[in-house]
């Protein structure tokens, strides 16, 4: 069996506030492949971000906190190196493309300047002209009309959608092993959000880098990931080939958010949604963390005290629920 | 931007417009005019109606109106009668040179300390040298100026005579003097503008630092220095040059106290002179001039803060 290229051993993170601690992110682990794309879905403050961030050591420490787990990258446990032992790791080996565009590039510096510099403090031997003609092959590669030209200008004077093209070709400049994708659409406009989609998986196919995509959109995450972990509350509740988790999901979670994606083929009057609130992360229930809002479990008292663990449930496929067989009846009286 | 230049200019001559007027009104139209002001209560009828012939004071409104912006239009800020019939500018403009050679180096020092303490106070919050430079930025606000001026005077001049006690020597006559004599009246006012500038710079600091495109820089694998200094200092330095300009234009109109504490003789210490001799030709021209210097560096703030900030000049 080969190596996989990122292991996430019982990760734990929380964060200490004056009044409250949060546990964020409790217990995860999965791995990666080389060339695999894994998706992380789950509802804001589900922990998914906390957990990539983590990874790179890029929570604000504090109130952050590492609490537990590892994060073997290549065999080498990530979590306890240095800043700057993590600085040749961070853009070169792993990179990533954050939410929001508008806010992720810096708004005083050259969009080319921002590009060279991602080279330059990884190659700092190389010729700032080559930096340059590399800068503009890169723009050109994530689809940005006149690469000269926009490589002198400011973030203000692209579009969204060019900005995130724009951090796209700055993650992949040094041709990570794993690019980390945070929401990459979820700030832009729909119509923009095809062709962001199309210039990360070309970037991708381009230099054969693993990735991890994290969304809330079900959708995105069929269209282009191998694997899906769905996370509720800091944990993972689910796990599996994307196959296996749109045609036989076994978590009532799961089964819930894909009950909620809008159907073409059939008629509802009203789209289903799942009840009550995502957990406030200060005060997550006991037991199960998702049976106030489960339709299967919610009332039975093994949901309210034990908190399931990730079980088989066939090939590479996980899911932590005390009844996942009635969850998989439930889904097939909904489906009739 | 040559439409904002010229938007930026209008605004100020617009601004300058209004002071003139102001400075019109308050010194004629209210109650005792400029003849009563300069020759006091106890003179003759015969000379109060002598000057204020000769002043102008007999026409209309509207003509010494008129008058009053012509020549200051073109640059003649007139004679002072109390003065011997000295040229107004040529008493005006050196006090103002004085005042700024203060001011000037004043902001100097300040930002040269607060812009680092700021800056490090900031990246390692909640540390020891975060709690140090906030005591010390605590304390230069507290304490009034006239308080630090007196106190560095009887410490330096009095307890320990290292340095003169106030006064006035030009650099050319004596430079080591001259710059001897700086130095009190610079470290009073540095001490209460460095602790303002520090806390700002370090507020702007702090929040710049917790922006998503610091993220960035640090995800890309770029150096904790670089991060710091490249990518955040650049960005909290744009709102640091308006605090920098509004401090150094409030400090050349408020260096009356301290010009006389130190004896020195700039633009405050002559409008105290003045209005102590009656000489409102002297007092008028010398606000002018102040409310003049606060517009022109507000306009210098504003095309720095352009060519800083892209973001500026094509909205």
């Amino acid at each position: 069996m080969q190596v996989p290229l990122l292991t996430v051993e019982n990760l734990s993170v929380r964060f200490k506030m004056p009044d409250q601690v949060i546990n964020a992110v409790n217990g995860v682990s999965f791995s990666l492949n080389t060339g695999e794309t894994l998706g992380i879905v789950g509802e804001s403050g589900s922990g998914k971000t906390v957990t990539v961030l983590s990874i790179l050591g890029l929570i604000p420490k504090p109130p952050g906190e590492i609490t537990g787990g590892k994060a073997l990258f290549e065999g080498q446990d990530l979590l306890p190196l240095s800043t700057e032992a993590l600085r040749s790791i961070r853009g070169q080996e792993i990179s990533m493309v954050f939410q929001d565009p508008m806010t992720s590039l810096n708004p005083v510096i050259k969009v080319g300047e921002q590009l060279r510099e991602a080279l330059w403090t990884h190659n700092p031997s190389e010729s700032r002209s080559n930096h340059r003609r590399r800068g503009i092959e890169l723009l050109d590669m994530v689809g940005i009309p006149q690469p000269e030209r926009r490589y002198n200008q400011f973030p203000h004077e692209y579009s969204g959608g060019m900005r995130q093209r724009a951090m796209i070709a700055m993650a992949m400049a040094n041709r990570p092993k794993l690019l980390i994708a945070d929401e990459p659409t979820t700030a832009l406009d729909v119509t923009i959000q095809a062709q962001v989609i199309e210039t990360l998986k070309a970037a991708r196919r381009e230099t054969g880098a693993a990735s991890i995509l994290i969304t809330h959109d079900l959708g995105l995450v069929s269209q282009i990931a191998d694997r899906v972990i769905v996370m509720y509350a800091g944990r993972i509740v689910e796990e599996g080939r994307i196959g296996d988790i749109f045609s036989r999901p076994r978590h009532p979670y799961t089964i819930g958010l894909l009950a909620s994606i809008p159907s073409i083929t059939q008629r509802r009057t009203k789209l289903y949604s799942i009840p009550g609130q995502p957990p406030d992360m200060a005060n997550v229930p006991p037991g199960c963390p998702f049976h106030p809002r489960c339709a299967v479990g919610g009332e039975r008292s093994v949901c309210r005290s034990d908190s399931p663990r990730l079980a088989e449930m066939g090939t590479r496929h996980q899911a932590a629920c005390h009844f996942t067989e009635e969850a998989a009846s439930w889904l097939a009286g909904r489906a009739t | 931007m040559t439409r904002y230049v010229a938007r930026r200019l209008l605004h100020g001559i617009l601004v300058m417009w209004i002071v003139s007027t102001a400075v019109f009104v308050i010194f004629r139209l209210v109650p005792g005019d400029p003849a009563a002001m300069t020759l006091g209560l106890d003179a003759s009828p015969e000379d109060y109606e002598a000057l204020r012939e000769e002043l102008g004071l007999n026409d209309p409104t509207h003509v010494q109106y008129l008058r009053w912006m012509g020549n200051l239009a073109r640059g003649d800020f007139g004679k002072s009668i109390t003065h011997g019939y000295a040229e107004v500018s040529g008493l005006v403009f050196p006090a103002l040179g004085r005042t700024l050679e203060l001011a000037a180096l004043s902001i100097l020092l300040a930002v040269i300390v607060a812009v680092p303490l700021g800056m490090i106070s900031a990246i390692r919050e909640g540390t020891w040298v975060d709690h140090i430079a906030r005591v010390f930025t605590t304390l230069g606000f507290s304490m009034p100026t006239y308080v630090m001026g007196i106190g560095l005077l009887i410490l330096l001049a009095e307890v320990f005579p290292l340095l003169p006690p106030g006064g006035y020597v030009p650099f050319g006559e004596d430079p080591v003097k001259h710059l001897s004599q700086l130095i009190m009246p610079v470290l009073t006012i540095a001490s209460v503008t460095a602790a303002r500038l520090t806390r700002f710079m370090r507020a702007g600091m702090l929040e710049v630092l917790s922006a998503d495109y610091v993220r960035t820089a640090r995800a890309k694998g770029l150096t904790e220095r670089r991060v710091n200094y490249w990518h955040a200092f650049r960005n909290a330095a744009i709102p640091l040059v308006t605090e920098v300009g509004v401090n150094f234009g409030l400090l050349v109109g408020g260096m009356v106290v301290i010009e006389q504490i130190f004896i020195w003789p700039g633009l405050g210490w002559l409008m105290i002179q003045s209005i102590l001799t009656r000489a409102f030709d002297v007092v008028q021209i010398a606000v002018l001039v102040s409310a003049a210097t606060f517009v022109i560096v507000n306009l210098l703030v504003d095309l720095t803060y352009s060519w800083l900030d892209p973001r500026i000049a094509r909205s």
